[in-house]
């Protein structure tokens, strides 16, 4: 794969349309569950091959700030703010504002810790 | 408005014109100055041009402000919708997953409406900074953290229902704020 391409992550087609809580403990479709089984994994390939994730949001009925922040903030706590913040590309047609707001808990995410 | 100002003055020279022989000593003075007539006609042609451009400016200025007020209100209903989907938050429970559903769709409502207000005021080039408009975006992020952050589904404790309750107001507020400050601009 050449650099200039991207890795995709689409959560509506490979996770579910309905994300749900923080924890796996608090029920189904958890950011937990999406970063240990989705994002975490396809980040490594990313990174691994030196190319871009690019996560795509459209699809869902809805994101939950718990879902994002555990699944990006939970990211960026791993592998560092800067690190995740150049590596991870988003995109959300749906919700324009939450490219944002994920932005913010990568960048923000060791105050959070 | 233009054509029945220019009609006024049609009408107005036509009955002058009727008058001027009936009543020749009212109108007539034997000696006409063409001078002042010149200026009295270039003043009435002033006039009209800007009683025409100050009447078209304000008229697209209330359209402009008429449809900004409509994108708030769409706003305020949103934001009404979420107020109605969060009262299960109020229960001691956890949310159901059709809760949970109905509050993250009305959530992404309002910020869409929200952000469709900031469209409108960017087509009329209003500066939405010049309207303090981050603080209604702020109001709300706070207001959705409150809602899906933990201890998002629930049960939620007294201080996050409290702050869902404080967060509301505020963005009650702003909603009100903005839409003084469009219909005053």
């Amino acid at each position: 794969m050449k650099a200039t391409q991207k890795l995709e992550l689409n959560i509506a087609l490979e996770f579910t349309r309905t994300p749900g809580p923080r924890k796996r403990s608090e029920g189904k479709y958890s950011g937990e569950e999406f970063l240990d089984t989705l994002l975490r994994p396809k980040f490594l390939s990313a990174t691994s091959i030196g190319t871009i994730l690019h996560v795509n949001l459209d699809g869902a009925a809805g994101y939950p700030t718990s879902f994002l922040e555990e699944a990006f903030g939970g990211l960026a706590r791993e592998f560092g703010p800067s690190e995740v913040d150049r590596a991870i590309e988003l995109t959300c047609e749906d919700e324009p504002y939450l490219v944002d707001q994920i932005r913010r808990y990568i960048r923000e995410a060791k105050i959070i810790k | 408005m233009k054509g029945f100002l220019l009609g006024l003055v049609f009408l107005a020279g036509v009955l002058i014109g009727y008058l001027i022989p009936v009543f020749p000593h009212l109108f007539v003075n034997p000696s006409v100055d063409f001078g002042e007539v010149l200026n009295a006609i270039v003043l009435l042609l002033v006039a009209i041009g800007i009683n025409y451009v100050y009447t078209e400016q304000s008229g697209a200025k209330r359209s402009d402000t008429e449809l900004l007020l409509y994108t708030v209100r769409d706003a305020r209903s949103a934001f009404d919708a979420l107020r109605l989907a969060a009262l299960a938050c109020e229960r001691n429970q956890g949310l159901t997953n059709e809760e949970q559903l109905e509050i993250v769709v009305a959530k992404r409502e309002l910020f869409n409406s929200i952000e469709s207000i900031e469209q409108g005021l960017m087509q009329c080039r209003i500066k939405s900074q010049d309207m303090g408009f981050q603080r209604l975006k702020d109001a709300c992020l706070l207001l959705m953290d409150a809602l899906t952050d933990s201890p998002y589904p629930g049960p939620y404790d007294n201080a996050s229902l409290s702050a869902i309750g404080r967060y509301s107001k505020l963005v009650r507020n702003e909603l009100n704020r903005v839409a003084f400050a469009i219909n005053h601009r």
